[in-house]
């Protein structure tokens, strides 16, 4: 019998994420024992055994980072589950401004609080910057998503258990989505609330879908419900910068009506959940060392 | 793709005699280049484009077993075809050849500067060699070209280049918005500077003798289709093979039937103004355009029609069908000729014209001087139907004018002198003043107009027309001068002419988007180089001629469309276009069919057919590149200049 | 050799082939001098730099990058040149933002008879450059 574990560093989502197997959790519990699993089991202490551990999150405490070396240390294989451990997710979009302001504006100075302090008791310190697991020790699979889609994390356990070597889909969101393409790309930017055409490309129509350059295998939930993607499940497998792929790609619809450019704001769209690890916070980085 | 397993590139740094050798230490870069990663051979030779240089390079390939080449010497742009021709000759593929500029990017603008300009070309060298190491092998390919062309324009310089081309043994598709051949060169009467009529085109070559319009026999050359009331509804494809749909107007008179006999306009009740004669006079709902008309068919004006159907009841060949339906043709071509011509500029509320009857255009002045016109060649007042006797031209309206468009429409001179002469010849008496800015008479034989005006009492005053205002009661109009020299002044005249400018027509917007031409600044056709390629287009293929590039005489549109036919016989007598594949190609696994590269393509070039998948039709890529950039998912790659290519080049710049 | 004073900035110009390149050729071929700096790298359009090139050369410690392409109308291949405009002040931006000056950055347009257009921008950029002093990536 393997051995599963699952640590998180995160909001636990991801955990929800293999919960919403449902029955389809029961053929994986034949093969594998579930040993130590964060909110959902009560194991306190990670066994040191382990054949596969699952970690959700990024790093952004020390104690994150700690967490995930000894789940590198203790297993044969590490996953790292959810966009957040893959590519740093929408928490890495702290990454664009210093740590000490940050911490000093969530604690002290939001709207609605009085007389905050930022914790300083017993709670490990945080990094300077929000990196994905594998900053930290060597991940041997991702499964991307916010939330991952439950039957990627099960393909991807069953592969490991089976020793078959297991893909996710490399393509994007587009070949999933049922809208058409009729024609070119408008030159004016839609927010949300004016409301789509049916059936048509909703990039096409002006708003900020992702589905290009976002991975696919998520079925297009989103933008076949009238929803633009978000990118939420990071860059298709080839591509190089998910943010930067899709700023090139927009270069008609952006460029001309997007008069204020802030890379807050920008990022916030582009690098959504890819900040961390995009070639803009490789070079922050570089920058930011001298 | 990563680098071949066997790279072995080889190093020549041209001195250039002491162009380079003066500035940049050569044997220091040649020394430098030995010892870079992949690089077997590298020598410092005098002119490495010589013969004997040429042959250093042959020699050392098969020596040397080279397979990549740097040659580190002047500016590509002079010998990149000589060495892509050397390493070809020694049996390389002509894109593995690299180039470092040491020359014009390195020792002539740095004269001064012998150490940091070596440092410099170190630095350029290792950029070639690390991108040499990542050249790939690029072949052509052969497309063949079909012998039939599309003339878009039925006018003088349509006509010319459909004769010139069948002339040439190609079949000519000839497509024309009016129901009629002839442009507006049937409208002008006698023209300049032969004084002949305006229609009257190139003679055959067999025969010198000037022939009408009417008897040049185009409509029955066989290898010439004519289609009037026609417009060009799509063109896809690329140059060699172009796809066109043509959209044809109900004329609802059969072309074959109808013999012009006339009985159906006699017939007809109703009487419409004639656009043809600038409404001057009137015209039926069925009609002839104009006495020499080709094809020599009446037309129905299905705007006006009433359907009463008298015509169709006593047309003697039954050749009247009123539910006429549009119908679309579709043909294959080789290549396209635009020739679309120019429309005149409507001065409307310019020197009263719209407002005062007695301020009139030009062309309204050449039909009433056409004595097949609709006055029989008397020059009348349009308030009186009287006899001008004061006659006031005023140049330039519309041209040369800040409020309106800056350029000059060449002609309009020309056009005011021919009928001040005219005018003067059939009417002694009559008093012509030219109100103008200069006199631009610089064709062939035409400064003898200009004489002729002066010496028949023609005055010409030079200056600013600044007021036109209009004694309602006479019909008369004062002007108010400002001459160049000399105090302002009152002139009052009964007749005023306006000398409009000539502008690119309403629908040449539309045309260029149909077509996926661009437009120069004042919105006539852009051509490919205004020098060294005047009727060529951004796009392989399509060639302009006459008005529709810019206002020119019948002369020049006539050069033009001989020109033009020879420009577009060149394509189609070769019979095939032959082009390298350095072009853009799409990794079919990677393509998730956005179409953005569609979209970005300034050449319609990349193609999304339903398979989903994005196809390069590399016969009319042109390698910008702008593709890549916007594939968001690198499924797009440019050969010769693939990412990794261009990053080891700048990776080889910044190495130590 | 004695180090200068003054640092000698490495600054990477990606030249379209039809215009740019063409006004440094006449520039080097009517002998008008310009700083050592600059280093040429040839693009078919402008409208083919990517910005990831950019910021390779950044990571690669470039001081400066400049894009060079045909004027406004200009462009060989229509309307490239308009695209890399846009994406060099996208990338100005973000450069900004990340800690290295958008200012290391700098789009230029010319014609390839403007030699006299390229140099100055070549001394302009270079000065700029040294005035900023090395990229923050060099030790």
């Amino acid at each position: 019998m393997k051995k599963l574990a699952t640590v998180g560093c995160c909001c636990a989502g991801c955990h929800v994420a293999i919960l919403d197997l449902h029955e389809r959790i029961l053929p994986l519990l034949k093969d594998v024992e579930l040993s130590h699993s964060y909110i959902i089991s009560d194991v306190k202490a990670i066994p040191s055994d382990l054949d596969i551990v699952v970690v959700e999150g990024g790093i952004r405490t020390e104690h994150d980072a700690a967490l995930a070396k000894e789940a590198r240390e203790k297993a044969k294989y590490v996953v790292a589950l959810g966009s957040c451990a893959c590519f740093g997710g929408l928490p890495s979009l702290a990454n664009l401004y210093d740590t000490k302001e940050m911490m000093n504006y969530v604690y002290t100075m939001t709207p609605g609080t009085s007389a905050g302090e930022i914790p300083h008791v017993e709670i490990p310190r945080v990094t300077q910057k929000l990196e994905p697991i594998s900053s930290c020790v060597k991940v041997d699979y991702e499964v991307p998503g916010c939330p991952p889609e439950p039957d990627d994390i099960a393909l991807i356990i069953g592969g490991i258990l089976s020793g078959e070597r297991v893909e996710l889909p490399k393509k994007s969101v587009c070949d999933e989505c049922e809208r058409k393409r009729l024609e070119k790309p408008p030159a004016k930017v839609r927010r949300l609330f004016e409301e789509p055409e049916d059936k048509r490309c909703l990039l096409e129509q002006g708003y900020f879908c992702m589905g290009p350059a976002t991975r696919g295998g998520c079925k297009a939930r989103c933008p076949n419900s009238a929803v633009p993607c978000d990118g939420c499940r990071g860059p298709s497998a080839v591509s190089w910068d998910q943010g930067l792929a899709m700023l090139d790609a927009l270069s008609t619809i952006t460029y001309e009506n997007v008069k204020d450019y802030s890379l807050a704001t920008h990022t916030g769209t582009f690098h959504r959940y890819t900040y961390a690890s995009s070639l803009l916070a490789k070079l922050q980085g570089l920058v930011e060392k001298r | 793709m990563s680098e071949p397993e066997d790279v072995r590139i080889g190093v020549f740094v041209c001195h250039c005699g002491l162009n380079i050798a003066k500035t940049v230490d050569v044997k220091a870069v040649a020394d430098f280049a030995s010892r870079l990663p992949n690089v077997v051979y590298a020598i410092d030779n005098e002119f490495t484009c010589s013969e004997y240089g040429q042959n250093q390079i042959k020699t050392a390939i098969r020596d040397h077993q080279l397979n990549r080449v740097v040659v580190a010497s002047c500016s590509p742009k002079l010998h990149e075809l000589t060495f892509r021709r050397t390493i070809e000759q020694a049996g390389l593929n002509p894109f593995l050849l690299e180039m470092a500029n040491i020359r014009e990017h390195c020792s002539w603008p740095h004269l001064h500067e012998p150490q940091k300009a070596t440092e410099k070309a170190k630095s350029l060298v290792s950029a070639a060699v690390e991108r040499a190491a990542r050249l790939e092998e690029i072949g052509t390919v052969k497309t063949p070209v079909k012998k039939s062309a599309l003339v878009i324009g039925g006018g003088m310089a349509g006509i010319q280049s459909a004769l010139s081309l069948a002339d040439y043994g190609f079949t000519v598709y000839l497509v024309e918005k009016q129901p009629t051949l002839g442009g507006k060169a049937a409208q002008l009467g006698r023209v300049f500077p032969t004084e002949d009529c305006g229609l009257c085109v190139a003679p055959q070559r067999q025969d010198m003798h000037r022939r009408c319009m009417y008897k040049t026999r185009i409509l029955t050359r066989p290898n010439i289709k004519v289609f009037t009331l026609s417009k060009i509804k799509s063109l896809d494809g690329y140059v060699g093979n172009f796809k066109a749909t043509i959209l044809k107007e109900p004329r609802c008179i059969s072309e074959e039937l109808c013999v012009g006999c006339g009985e159906c306009e006699t017939v007809c009740p109703v009487q419409v103004p004639n656009e043809f004669n600038y409404n001057l006079d009137k015209r039926k709902a069925v009609y002839l355009p104009f006495p020499q008309a080709l094809p020599h068919t009446y037309v129905v004006d299905r705007k006006n029609c009433t359907r009463c159907r008298k015509c169709v009841e006593i047309c003697p060949t039954k050749a009247i069908d009123l539910d006429q339906a549009p119908s679309e043709f579709a043909v294959e071509v080789g290549a396209v000729v635009v020739a679309t011509g120019t429309d005149e500029f409507e001065p409307i509320g310019m020197y009263g014209y719209g407002k005062s009857p007695n301020v009139i255009t030009q062309s309204h002045l050449a039909r009433m001087m056409d004595p097949g016109g609709p006055t029989a060649g008397d020059v009348i007042r349009p308030s009186d139907d009287k006899r001008p006797k004061r006659i006031a031209m005023i140049q330039c309206v519309g041209s040369r004018d800040p409020s309106t468009h800056l350029y000059c429409s060449k002609i309009c001179c020309m056009i005011s002198l021919k009928h001040a002469r005219s005018l003067k010849a059939k009417y002694p008496d009559v008093d012509i003043s030219v109100f103008y800015k200069d006199i631009r008479a610089s064709g062939k034989n035409y400064d003898v107009y200009y004489e002729d005006c002066q010496e028949a009492g023609v005055k010409f005053l030079r200056g600013e027309v600044e007021k036109l205002s209009e004694d309602s009661g006479t019909g008369n109009l004062s002007l108010h001068f400002k001459p160049l020299s000399g105090s302002p002044h009152t002139a009052e005249f009964d007749l005023v002419v306006l000398t409009n400018a000539l502008i690119p027509r309403k629908d040449t917007e539309e045309l260029a988007r149909t077509l996926n031409l661009s437009l120069s600044p004042d919105n006539f056709f852009a051509e490919s180089h205004p020098k060294l390629a005047p009727l060529d287009t951004k796009l392989d293929g399509i060639y302009l001629c006459g008005g529709c590039v810019g206002p020119k005489d019948i002369p020049e549109s006539i050069t033009q469309a001989m020109a033009v036919a020879s420009r577009a016989a060149t394509l189609l007598a070769v019979g095939e276009v032959e082009i390298d594949l350095a072009k853009a190609v799409v990794d079919e696994n990677r393509c998730i069919g956005c179409g953005n590269c569609e979209t970005a393509c300034p050449y319609h070039a990349i193609e999304l057919p339903q398979t989903g998948i994005a196809h390069v039709i590399e016969v009319a890529c042109k390698g910008c590149g702008v593709c890549v950039v916007e594939c968001p998912t690198m499924a797009m790659e440019l050969r010769h200049y693939k990412n990794e290519q261009v990053l080891a080049q700048i990776d080889g710049i910044l190495a130590g | 050799m004695e180090r200068q004073e003054q640092f000698e900035p490495v600054i990477v110009a990606f030249c379209c082939w039809w215009c740019a390149y063409g006004a440094a050729d006449l520039a080097g071929t009517s002998k008008l001098e310009y700083p050592t700096n600059i280093r040429i790298v040839r693009v078919p359009c402008s409208g083919r730099v990517e910005p990831q090139f950019i910021l390779r050369a950044f990571k690669g410690k470039a001081d400066g990058v400049i894009v060079a392409g045909c004027l406004e109308g200009g462009c060989h291949y229509v309307d490239g040149n308009l695209k890399a405009k846009r994406r060099v002040e996208s990338l100005k931006k973000a450069l900004n933002a990340i800690g290295l000056s958008g200012d290391r950055l700098e789009f230029y347009l010319m014609s390839s008879a403007m030699s006299d257009k390229f140099v100055e921008a070549m001394n302009e950029f270079t000065e700029r450059i040294k005035r900023l002093g090395p990229s923050p990536l060099r030790v």
